[in-house]
């Protein structure tokens, strides 16, 4: 499911803006669950997701001092998750990572082709599309994963999805519709032919 | 609606929830057309398992972990932030206070200026009277550039060298009071963490 896209309390915020540790701790454990499943989505691989979650967390933590309290807290989050995390996937370390994981096997950790390449006629839970379109987001290419990922799995709304992004509202629109596309594509070639 | 408005109204939210309108007009389109009623059938049916999807467990030790190391490195990034700033500051007052310093030294330099041109031009004076020679003029030139080169090195000014002096001395201890606290504070700062 979809987390609610709550926002976080201000009080919480202006605390850990000057620095206090006990709302510094509160924030990141607010944001801590969010902040893994983006990187987590984003990547499909949970170690790096690890360490993508604490690179995110650590630029919100020491750029706080630039966030408008005026303004809702979310999606000024998410910009900056989402920008700490596509410069993590064109980075060398997340080359050498996934070429080192590719030569290693032949399908990626996040991926999971056991339970989704039994064919049609097999297994009633692994034909549910839910059980694996999620474990192959991550292939999509990274401009429509991202606002998939923060649409479907973050709970983003559209309006918010163009000031994350930096994009209007008309382009958030098609990447989501050539995100499905492409979604569509590969459950097809899965063996999934109805959906 | 055609097969191709039927694409646009697609792009604009598979389950209506943006335009309603849109959504009745590519049902009713979908109706009389097998081919998009296939393609809406697999857009809603993503459109719901991608908001119906598991969520992420979320690895039990990542928070604690990441909120150590989070606290860690915004202590650090503060605690550079303070030494760039504090550093900066020393560095403006000792550069003040070496401003001070070179008045204070320009002063009197320029008290020993006037001195070296009065005893110079006493000396010319002397030399003319006593031979006259072209040799002694050269010498009264160069003595005439030296006390026009020290006035004008030395700042016309009525403070006293003294003052000056006390300045310097008082930014430097300033500076060392300000450094000796920043360093205390510091320190307290470190135990209680």
């Amino acid at each position: 499911m979809a987390q609610r896209y709550e926002d976080i309390p201000t009080s919480v915020i202006l605390r850990a803006q000057v620095g206090e540790p006990a709302a510094v701790s509160e924030l990141v454990l607010l944001l801590s669950e969010r902040a893994f499943s983006l990187a987590y989505r984003m990547c499909g691989d949970p170690e790096e997701a690890k360490d993508i979650c604490q690179e995110m967390l650590m630029h919100v933590v020491k750029n706080a001092a630039r966030y408008d309290p005026a303004r809702p807290f979310l999606p000024w989050f998410y910009r900056v998750a989402s920008n700490v995390c596509l410069n993590w996937l064109v980075s060398p370390q997340h080359r050498a990572r996934a070429k080192s994981l590719d030569q290693g096997s032949s399908q990626h950790p996040g991926f999971q082709p056991a339970s989704m390449a039994r064919g049609p006629a097999t297994d009633a839970m692994a034909r549910d599309m839910r059980d694996v379109v999620h474990q192959i987001v991550h292939l999509l290419p990274e401009e429509y994963r991202a606002v998939i990922v923060l649409h479907y799995f973050e709970g983003v709304p559209y309006p918010d999805l163009g000031e994350i992004l930096g994009l209007p509202l008309g382009t958030v629109k098609v990447r989501l519709f050539r995100g499905r596309e492409l979604l569509r594509e590969k459950l097809e070639a899965l063996g999934f032919d109805k959906p | 609606m055609n097969c191709q408005e039927f694409e646009h109204g697609l792009e604009d939210s598979p389950d209506s929830s943006l335009s309603p309108e849109t959504g009745r007009e590519c049902e009713e389109h979908a109706a009389t057309c097998a081919k998009c009623a296939e393609r809406l059938a697999w857009h809603r049916g993503l459109h719901h398992a991608l908001l119906n999807a598991p969520r992420v467990g979320i690895p039990a030790e990542l928070p604690v972990e990441s909120g150590k190391s989070v606290i860690e490195a915004a202590r650090r990034y503060r605690s550079a932030r303070e030494r760039m700033l504090v550093g900066a500051l020393g560095i403006a007052l000792l550069g003040l206070s070496a401003a001070f310093f070179f008045f204070g030294l320009a002063e009197i330099a320029r008290d020993e200026a006037t001195a070296f041109v009065s005893s110079t031009g006493e000396a010319v004076d002397h030399v003319e009277t006593e031979s006259g020679s072209i040799l002694d003029s050269v010498w009264g030139s160069i003595a005439s550039g030296i006390d026009t080169f020290c006035l004008m090195c030395a700042p016309s000014t009525d403070e006293s060298a003294s003052v000056y002096f006390a300045l310097t001395l008082a930014l430097v201890l300033l500076a060392a009071a300000a450094a000796a606290i920043y360093l205390g504070v510091r320190k307290v700062g470190g135990s209680r963490a």
